[in-house]
C-alpha cells in the first residue's frame, strides 16, 4: 500500500479535488435544501460535482486549500444554475432530512420548518444570499468573489435578507427578539 | 458586523442544518431519474481512492464496500443483494501492489462504458495495469468477502475473482502499455 500511497503525486488536483469532496458535499447539499427540496437537491448536488469533475483541469496549480477553495466556487456557481432550473416547480418544504444533532428538534423544530418556509418566500437573490451564507456557510468574502461585490456590501446585503426573513417568521428585531 | 437581530437569526439558521446524502447515493437508481454515466462513476472513483489511501487498504476497502451495498444488507448473508445492480470490480494492480475498487452501478450500465471509466482510470495511472471484472450479477455476500480480504496481498492471482464467481465472469478489460484488449474467460 505505501507504494499506491507514494503513487500519489503531491499538488495533483485529482487528489486534491477529491479530498476536498467530504467537506464540499455538505456545504453544497445544505445550500440546496434551503432552496429546493430533498430529490432536487440531490440532483443539484450531482450534477454540481460532474461539472467540477469535468472542469477539474483548470483547477489552478497551487496547494491544496486554494485548489478546494476554486473547486467551492466552481460547484457552487454550477449549483445557482441548477436552483434557478429546478426552482420552475415548486419546493417540497420538509425537515425530513434534518440533522436532529445540530438542530435540536425539540425546542426549534417549529420554527426551523418555519424558518424554512418563509426562505420560498424571499426574492430569489436574498434566497441565494442566505443559502450562500448559511447553507453552503461561506464568508461575505467567498460571497463576494463570485457575486462581484466588496464584503462589505455583501454584509449589507445579507443583513437585509435576515431583515426581510425576520418579518416573514415574525420575529421582531433588538430588544423585543428574545420574548 | 451582525446587529444583535442578527446574531438570532443566523443562530436560527445555524440550525437549519441538512444531513447530505453520502457521494454514492447522489445517483442510486432509486434516487434519480438521471443515468448512471462514466463521469459520475469517476467521482466515485477518485473519491474510493482516497479512502483507499487515506485509511489503509483492508479497513478502507472493507469500508468501502460495506457502503456501497444497499443498506449494507451484503454482508448480513441477504442473498437478494445487489441483484438490481451490475458490480465492477476495478483492480489496479502496481507493482507488486494491490488495490481494489468496487462499484456499484445501474444495472444495464453498458459494458463500454465501463471500459471508458476503466480507460480514465489507467490513464491517470500510466504505470498501473487495470484489470476491470464486470459482473452481471451479485452473489450474496461470500463474494464481497472475498474481494475484501485481497487488498495488500501481493500475488497477482489475487486478483482474479474467486472460482466461484465464474458464471459471473463476463469480461475483463486488461488495460497495459500495449492498449485495452478485451478477454473472455
Amino acid at each position: 500500500m505505501e507504494a499506491t500511497v507514494a503513487s500519489v503525486r503531491e499538488g495533483d488536483h485529482d487528489q486534491a479535488i477529491t479530498a476536498a469532496l467530504p467537506s464540499l458535499l455538505p456545504r453544497l447539499y445544505n445550500f440546496a435544501r434551503y432552496r429546493l427540496g430533498p430529490d432536487d437537491a440531490r440532483d443539484a448536488v450531482g450534477a454540481a460535482l460532474e461539472h467540477l469533475w469535468r472542469n477539474r483541469g483548470k483547477a489552478p496549480d497551487a496547494d491544496n486549500a486554494s485548489v478546494e477553495h476554486w473547486a467551492m466556487r466552481v460547484a457552487v456557481n454550477k449549483m445557482l444554475d441548477e436552483v434557478r432550473r429546478h426552482r420552475r416547480r415548486p419546493s417540497q418544504v420538509s425537515l425530513s432530512d434534518l440533522d436532529v444533532s445540530v438542530s435540536d428538534p425539540n425546542d426549534r423544530l417549529p420554527q426551523l420548518l418555519q424558518l424554512r418556509a418563509a426562505l420560498e418566500t424571499l426574492p430569489r437573490r436574498d434566497a441565494d444570499l442566505v443559502a450562500l451564507r448559511f447553507g453552503a456557510d461561506l464568508s461575505n468574502l467567498e460571497i463576494g468573489e463570485l457575486w462581484n461585490m466588496t464584503p462589505g456590501a455583501v454584509a449589507v446585503a445579507v443583513h437585509r435578507a435576515l431583515g426581510r426573513l425576520r418579518t416573514e417568521i415574525g420575529l421582531k428585531g433588538d430588544s423585543d427578539a428574545r420574548t | 458586523m451582525q446587529e444583535p437581530d442578527d446574531t438570532e437569526m443566523a443562530d436560527l439558521l445555524t440550525g437549519l442544518r441538512f444531513k447530505a446524502p453520502a457521494l454514492e447515493d447522489l445517483w442510486a437508481p432509486e434516487r434519480t431519474s438521471r443515468r448512471v454515466t462514466p463521469s459520475r462513476i469517476a467521482i466515485v472513483l477518485a473519491v474510493a481512492a482516497v479512502l483507499l489511501v487515506s485509511a489503509g487498504a483492508v479497513a478502507a476497502t472493507t469500508g468501502w464496500f460495506n457502503v456501497l451495498q444497499p443498506n449494507g444488507e451484503c454482508s448480513k448473508g441477504d442473498p437478494t443483494c445487489g441483484s438490481d445492480y451490475t458490480q465492477a470490480a476495478i483492480a489496479v494492480n502496481h507493482v507488486s501492489n494491490v488495490t481494489m475498487v468496487d462499484v456499484l452501478v445501474k444495472k444495464g450500465f453498458s459494458q463500454a462504458r465501463l471500459g471508458e471509466i476503466a480507460a480514465e482510470v489507467a490513464k491517470k495511472n500510466a504505470d498501473h495495469r487495470v484489470i476491470v471484472y464486470l459482473f452481471d450479477d451479485l452473489p450474496p455476500g461470500p463474494m464481497n468477502a472475498s474481494f475484501a480480504g485481497t487488498p495488500g496481498d501481493d500475488s497477482v492471482p489475487a486478483l482474479a475473482p474467486p472460482a466461484s464467481l465464474a458464471p459471473y465472469w463476463l469480461l475483463t478489460y486488461d488495460l497495459g502499455p500495449s492498449g485495452v484488449r478485451e478477454t473472455h474467460p
